[in-house]
C-alpha cells in the first residue's frame, strides 16, 4: 500500500513540476513553493497513515507515583520512556499506564513539579504488564521538571536552551490566584502593565486599550490571542483548571509564530481523573479602608467572592472534565465592579492503537465597568466615567495524537476562538464577534537516539467586523522545523526555522523567516549552562491597522493600514546551578532588540488625536537572577529573584516623539521578589514582598508623581484531610502606587478561602 | 496539637509587630493645587430654549503645563464649575510644576472639549481690557496657588455657526513661532491695539498647524455680521497683547480691504480663503532659513 502511494506521489510531482517549469522556467513564486510543500506534506502524511510497522511484540507498563512522606499518589506526574516518544501522566491516585510498548529494555523516568525525579530500568515482555512504582521525594529545588513549551514536545527543563519557568497548580493554589496572569507574579523578569503581561520589558502600554500582546498565550499549545485586538484574554479559563503554566522567555517565534515576540505563556490544563472527583474552591474577601481617608468614596463594604466547581472522571476510555466558576467584585473603586462567569469542558478519548482525541472548550463572560483614569489624585478611587463593557470570549480545540511507533508521532489540531465586545449576542451593535480558526499538523520523529526532529505546518484565519475597524480577514500559513541533537551526554544543540506568511485579504503578504539556535551544556550533574538566539515576529492585528473613531468620539483615532510587523532579535545566556539539596541559583543575561514597535502616538497637540505607528528601534538588556533555598529540614524555604533592565530607544524618531537613548515607557529598571514560607505540619505561614522601581518614563501623563511598587502579601494556610483553609492579606501595608498613570493599583484586601477535592 | 500551640503565638506576635510598624504608604493626597473664583459675565438665560442657543454641558477651568499643549498629559481639569450663578469656586489638583496658561472652557452638550471653547483666561480682565497670559508655579515650598481668579465671558459661548476655508502661507515660518491664531471680529479692529476689540471677537481657532505651506481651517463662531477675519502670529518671547496680524480675508473686489460676511443662526460659509505672509513681520522676527 505504501509503495502504491509513493508511486502516485512521484508521478504527480513530475507532472506538476513540468507544468510549472513550462510556465516559469526561471522563477518559482512563493505560492508555488507553498503548493509544493503542501503536496509533499500531504503525501508524507498519507504514507504514514498507511504505513504498517513491521510485526512486533508488545507489552505494557503500569504503576504508581507516590509521595515518600505520606504515600499519597501524585496526580499529573509525568512518566517518560527515555529515548522514545512514549509516556503517560498519572491520574488523581498517581496511577499510570503505558500501552503498546514494544518488547525490550528501557529506562523509565518519573517527574513531578516540586519533587526530585526518579529513574528506573524496566524490561517489557510480550503480552504482559510490567509494574514499576516510583516514590518521589519533595524538594522545591529541581531542574528535572518536564516541560513542553521549549520544543513543542516533552523535554527536561535542564536540557532546555531557552529560559523557562514553571508555575505548578500547587503554587497557584497556595497563593489563591484569581486569574492566570496573577500566577505569573513570582516569575523573574515578568511584570504586568494594565492588562498586559510583560516579559523582560518587551511589552508597553496603550492608553486606549489598543496594541496587541507581545506575549503569546497558549492553552495546551494552542494559540488563543483574540483575532481582532491580538490580545490575551487572561479570564478565558478559571485557574482551578490549570495544571501548570510554562513561561518561555526569549526566542520562541520559530515554533509558535506571530505573537511570541518577547515570550510565551503556555497554560497546560488539568487532565481527567480516573475516579470520579469533585473539587471546589470558595473564597470571599473585603477591601479595607484606603490608607488615605479622603479616598473613601462610599459607605458600602466593598467585597468580592469567587466560586470554582469542577467534576472529572474516566468512563472506559473516555476521560471527562467539567468546570464552572463565578467571580464577582464591587471593586475598590468607583465603576470598577465586575461579574465574571466561566464554563469549561475537556474530554479525552484514548484508543487502543496508541492514539487519542482531545476536545476542549471554554466560554467566559465578563461584565464590568470601565475605570480608565482617576478623577484626580485627591479622588484617586473615583472616576467621571460611567461606561460599561461586556466581553464574551470562548475557544475550542480538537487534537488528535497518534503514536505510530516509539520514535514517530503525529499531532493534528483544529481550533477556534471568538471574542465579542459590547452587548452580548447583539450583532446589530458596534461589534461582531472576532473569530479565529486554526489548524496544525505536527510530527515528532526520533531518527536516532540522539536526534529529535519536530516539524509542522500551522494555519490561522482571523475574521473581524466592527464599526471601528470595518470588516477584514487575514490568513497566516507557517511551516516550521526544529532539530534537537544530543551531541553527548552533556551537550545538546537545537536549531530551528519557521517561515511565517500573513495575508491580509485585499492587501499584500508579510513574511518573516525566524531562525533559532540553542545550546545547553551540562558539565556537572548540578550545573547547566544554556544560551539561545532567535528572531521573533508579530503581525499587526486587524484592530491596530484599521481602528478609527468617528467625529463624535472624544478620542480621535486615525487608522494606519500600512503598519509594518514588529520584529525582534533575542539573545540570552545563563547558568543554573544547584548546591546540594537545599540551594539553587540561576542567572541569565539577555539582550533583546525590537524594530518597528507599534505605539500609540498623539498626533495633534491640543486635541485628543492619536494614531498607532511603527516606532524607532529599541533595545532591552538586563540580568535576571533567582535563588531558592531551604532550611530546617525543608520547613523554611525562601525564594528570591531580581531582574535589572535597561530599556531605551536606539535612534531618533520625530514621528513618534522619541529621541535616541530615551528610556522606553513603563519599563522599570529593577523588579524583585522575596517569598519566605514556613511550614509546620498542616500549617503554613507565607509572604511575598514584590518590588519594582518606578518607571523611568510614561507615555502621556508624565507630570504625576510616580513611586516604586512595594507590595507585601501575607498568607496563612491550614490543611485538614482533603480540605484546605487559607487566610490572605494582599497589599498588607496598604501601599499606594500606580503602574499606569492616574490608575491606583488595588488597595489592601483580606480573603478567606476554602478548597477541597473528593 | 503541640504544633498548633507553637504556631499560634508566633502568628499573633507577627501580626502585632506588623500592625505596629509605621509604613510608608506611597502616594497620598496631592499637596499642590490651583484655586480661585470664576466671575461669569453676560451670563445667558439658560432657560432660553431658542434654536440659536447651544446647550452648555459643563464649565471647567483648565491648567496647561505647556502652552500650547503638546499632549494630553499637559492638560489638567478642575471640578465642574457652577454656571448658574455670578461667581463660582474652582479647584484644580495638579502636580508640582509650572502652568503658563489657565483658562475657563465650556463644553457644548454632545460635543467634546476644545481649546476654542474659551470663555476667559488668567490674566485677562475685560473690565480694563488688560490681557496678558499669566501662569503659576507650584513648588514644595509653595504648593498652592490661591486666588487665581478669572472672568468667563459668555458672549464667546454662542458658537453656533461655522466658517471654513484655505490658508496659504508665504515666506519662511519664523523659528520662534509659538502659535498662529485665527480670529473673527464683528468690527474691524485696530491691529496695533487689539485688546479693546476682544469683546467683538466672534470666534477663535488655536489649533492651526505650524511649518506648513497651506492648511484647511474650520472656525466655530457666533452667528451675526463679520467685518474682519484675520490670522495672527505670536512668537515665544512676545506677549499676547503684541501679537501681529499676518493676513486677513480680503474683500472680493478690493484686496486691500477686509472682506465681510454674515452668518445666520446655525449657518455656515465656506471658501473664505486668504494668504498669510510672514514677510510682513518686522525684521529681526524671522530667524533661520527658508523651507
Amino acid at each position: 500500500m505504501r509503495g502504491k502511494v509513493e508511486l502516485i506521489y512521484m508521478k504527480a510531482k513530475k507532472i506538476t513540476q513540468s507544468r510549472q517549469d513550462a510556465k516559469n522556467p526561471q522563477r518559482k513564486t512563493f505560492a508555488s513553493r507553498c503548493y509544493t510543500f503542501l503536496q509533499t506534506a500531504f503525501f508524507l502524511i498519507l504514507c504514514l497513515c498507511f504505513e504498517t510497522a513491521p510485526a512486533q511484540d508488545y507489552g505494557a507498563i503500569a504503576g504508581q507515583v507516590v509521595d515518600i512522606e505520606n504515600n499519597q499518589g501524585l496526580p499529573g506526574a509525568s512518566i517518560s520512556m527515555l529515548q522514545t516518544l512514549l509516556g503517560a501522566s498519572s491520574d488523581a491516585r498517581g496511577n499510570f499506564r503505558i500501552t503498546r510498548v514494544p518488547v525490550g529494555n528501557y529506562s523509565l523516568k518519573a517527574s513531578f513539579v516540586g519533587y526530585a525525579t526518579a529513574q528506573s530500568p524496566v524490561r517489557v515482555q510480550k503480552d504482559s504488564t510490567t509494574i514499576v512504582n516510583f516514590v518521589l521525594r519533595p524538594t522545591p529545588i529541581t531542574f528535572d521538571q518536564v516541560i513542553v513549551t521549549g520544543s513543542r514536545r516533552a523535554e527536561d527543563l535542564n536540557r532546555a536552551a531557552n529560559s523557562v519557568n514553571v508555575i505548578s497548580a500547587s503554587e497557584i493554589r497556595q497563593r489563591d490566584r484569581m486569574r492566570i496572569d496573577e500566577a505569573l507574579q513570582t516569575v523573574p523578569g515578568v511584570t504586568q502593565v494594565g492588562e498586559n503581561v510583560n516579559i523582560r520589558g518587551g511589552q508597553g502600554y496603550s492608553l486606549l486599550g489598543l496594541g496587541g500582546s507581545r506575549v503569546l498565550m497558549l492553552i495546551d499549545d494552542v494559540p488563543v490571542l483574540t483575532s481582532d485586538l491580538g490580545r490575551a484574554n487572561w479570564d478565558i479559563l478559571p485557574v482551578s483548571e490549570v495544571e501548570r503554566v510554562e513561561v518561555l522567555k526569549g526566542a520562541a517565534s520559530v515554533l509558535y509564530g506571530s505573537g511570541g515576540i518577547s515570550g510565551i505563556v503556555n497554560v497546560i490544563t488539568r487532565p481527567a481523573t480516573i475516579k470520579p472527583t469533585f473539587s471546589f474552591r470558595q473564597n470571599a474577601g473585603v477591601y479595607t479602608e484606603p490608607s488615605v481617608p479622603e479616598w473613601k468614596w462610599t459607605g458600602r463594604t466593598l467585597h468580592f467572592y469567587r466560586t470554582d466547581l469542577s467534576y472529572s472522571q474516566t468512563l472506559g476510555n473516555v476521560g471527562l472534565r467539567l468546570a464552572a466558576s463565578r467571580h464577582t467584585s464591587t471593586s475598590d473603586r468607583e465603576n470598577g465592579d465586575f461579574q465574571r462567569w466561566y464554563f469549561t469542558g475537556k474530554s479525552t478519548i484514548n484508543f487502543k492503537d496508541n492514539s487519542n482525541l482531545i476536545f476542549s472548550a471554554a466560554y467566559s463572560r465578563d461584565a464590568r465597568g470601565l475605570f480608565l483614569i482617576w478623577e484626580n489624585q485627591n479622588n484617586a478611587l473615583e472616576t467621571t466615567l460611567t461606561d460599561r463593557v461586556d466581553v464574551d470570549g470562548g475557544f475550542a480545540y480538537l487534537i488528535y495524537n497518534k503514536l505510530f511507533s516509539p520514535v514517530l508521532s503525529l499531532k493534528a489540531r483544529a481550533s477556534f476562538n471568538a471574542q465579542l465586545i459590547g452587548l452580548p449576542f447583539n450583532l446589530s451593535n458596534n461589534f461582531e464577534p472576532a473569530l479565529g480558526w486554526g489548524g496544525e499538523v505536527q510530527t515528532n520523529w526520533l531518527p536516532h537516539i540522539n536526534h529529535n526532529i519536530t516539524a509542522g505546518l500551522d494555519y490561522k484565519r482571523d475574521e473581524v467586523e466592527a464599526k471601528y475597524y470595518g470588516k477584514h480577514r487575514g490568513d497566516a500559513l507557517s511551516p516550521y522545523i526544529q532539530e534537537t541533537w544530543k551531541v553527548s551526554g552533556i551537550w545538546q544543540l537545537s536549531a530551528g526555522l519557521r517561515y511565517d506568511t500573513y495575508f491580509l485579504v485585499g492587501d499584500s503578504a508579510e513574511t518573516q523567516l525566524s531562525p533559532k539556535i540553542g545550546v545547553s551544556y551540562n558539565p556537572l550533574p548540578n550545573t547547566i549552562l544554556h544560551s539561545s538566539f532567535g528572531r521573533g515576529f508579530r503581525a499587526p492585528s486587524i484592530a491596530e491597522r484599521f481602528s478609527a473613531s468617528d467625529s463624535n468620539d472624544t478620542f480621535q483615532l486615525a487608522n494606519n493600514p500600512g503598519l509594518q510587523p514588529e520584529r525582534s532579535t533575542l539573545f540570552d545566556i545563563g547558568v543554573r546551578q544547584r548546591f546540594g539539596e537545599n540551594l539553587s541559583a540561576e542567572v541569565t543575561a539577555f539582550s533583546n532588540e525590537y524594530t518597528d514597535e507599534i505605539s500609540l502616538i498623539q498626533t495633534d497637540p491640543g486635541s485628543l488625536s492619536f494614531q498607532l505607528r511603527n516606532c524607532a528601534k529599541s533595545r532591552i538588556q538586563g540580568i535576571e537572577s533567582e535563588v531558592r533555598f531551604n532550611l530546617w529540614k525543608n520547613r523554611l524555604s525562601i525564594l528570591a529573584n531580581g531582574t535589572w533592565m535597561d530599556a531605551r530607544s536606539l535612534e531618533d524618531d520625530p514621528d513618534c516623539h522619541v529621541e535616541k537613548d530615551d528610556p522606553l515607557p513603563y519599563r522599570p529598571r529593577f523588579i524583585g521578589l522575596i517569598s519566605p514560607a514556613l511550614r509546620l505540619g498542616p500549617f503554613a505561614l507565607e509572604g511575598d514582598y514584590r518590588y519594582s522601581s518606578r518607571a523611568q518614563a510614561v507615555a502621556h501623563f508624565s507630570n504625576y508623581e510616580r513611586v516604586p511598587m512595594k507590595v507585601i502579601n501575607l498568607r496563612g494556610r491550614y490543611q485538614w484531610q482533603q480540605f484546605s483553609f487559607l487566610l490572605q492579606v494582599k497589599n498588607a501595608a496598604n501601599y499606594n502606587y500606580t503602574i499606569v498613570e492616574q490608575n491606583l493599583e488595588e488597595i489592601r484586601n483580606i480573603t478567606f478561602s476554602i478548597s477541597g477535592e473528593f | 496539637m503541640f504544633k498548633f500551640i507553637r504556631f499560634v503565638p508566633a502568628a499573633v506576635l507577627f501580626a502585632i509587630l506588623f500592625q505596629a510598624c509605621d509604613f510608608n504608604h506611597g502616594l497620598g493626597l496631592s499637596p499642590s493645587k490651583i484655586t480661585g473664583k470664576v466671575f461669569h459675565i453676560e451670563r445667558p438665560d439658560f432657560s432660553d430654549t431658542s434654536s440659536a442657543r447651544i446647550e452648555v454641558d459643563e464649565v471647567r477651568v483648565v491648567a496647561a503645563a505647556q502652552f500650547p499643549p503638546t499632549g494630553v498629559g499637559d492638560i489638567f481639569f478642575s471640578n465642574a464649575v457652577k454656571f448658574d450663578r455670578d461667581t463660582a469656586d474652582y479647584e484644580i489638583i495638579v502636580p508640582y510644576g509650572n502652568y503658563p496658561a489657565i483658562a475657563v472652557l465650556w463644553k457644548p452638550r454632545g460635543r467634546d472639549w476644545a481649546l476654542e471653547s474659551l470663555l476667559g483666561f488668567y490674566g485677562f480682565d475685560p473690565l480694563t481690557f488688560q490681557a496678558s497670559l499669566k501662569g503659576v508655579e507650584l513648588t514644595a515650598r509653595a504648593p498652592v496657588a490661591a486666588n487665581v481668579n478669572m472672568f468667563a465671558l459668555w458672549g464667546f459661548a454662542q458658537f453656533d455657526a461655522l466658517v471654513e476655508g484655505d490658508l496659504t502661507f508665504l515666506g519662511a515660518w519664523p523659528e520662534d513661532t509659538e502659535i498662529v491664531v485665527l480670529g473673527g471680529f464683528n468690527q474691524v479692529p485696530d491691529l496695533n491695539n487689539l485688546l479693546p476689540y476682544l469683546l467683538t471677537l466672534g470666534g477663535i481657532n488655536f489649533t492651526l498647524p505650524k511649518d506648513v505651506a497651506d492648511a484647511h481651517y474650520e472656525i466655530a463662531v457666533r452667528n451675526g455680521d463679520y467685518k474682519f477675519l484675520g490670522l495672527f502670529w505670536k512668537g515665544r518671547n512676545i506677549n499676547w497683547d503684541k501679537i501681529r496680524c499676518i493676513g486677513f480675508y480680503p474683500a472680493p473686489n478690493n484686496p486691500q480691504q477686509p472682506g465681510q460676511f454674515t452668518l445666520p443662526p446655525k449657518g455656515g460659509i465656506s471658501g473664505i480663503n486668504f494668504t498669510a505672509d510672514f514677510n510682513t513681520l518686522p525684521e529681526g522676527v524671522k530667524i533661520g532659513g527658508g523651507r
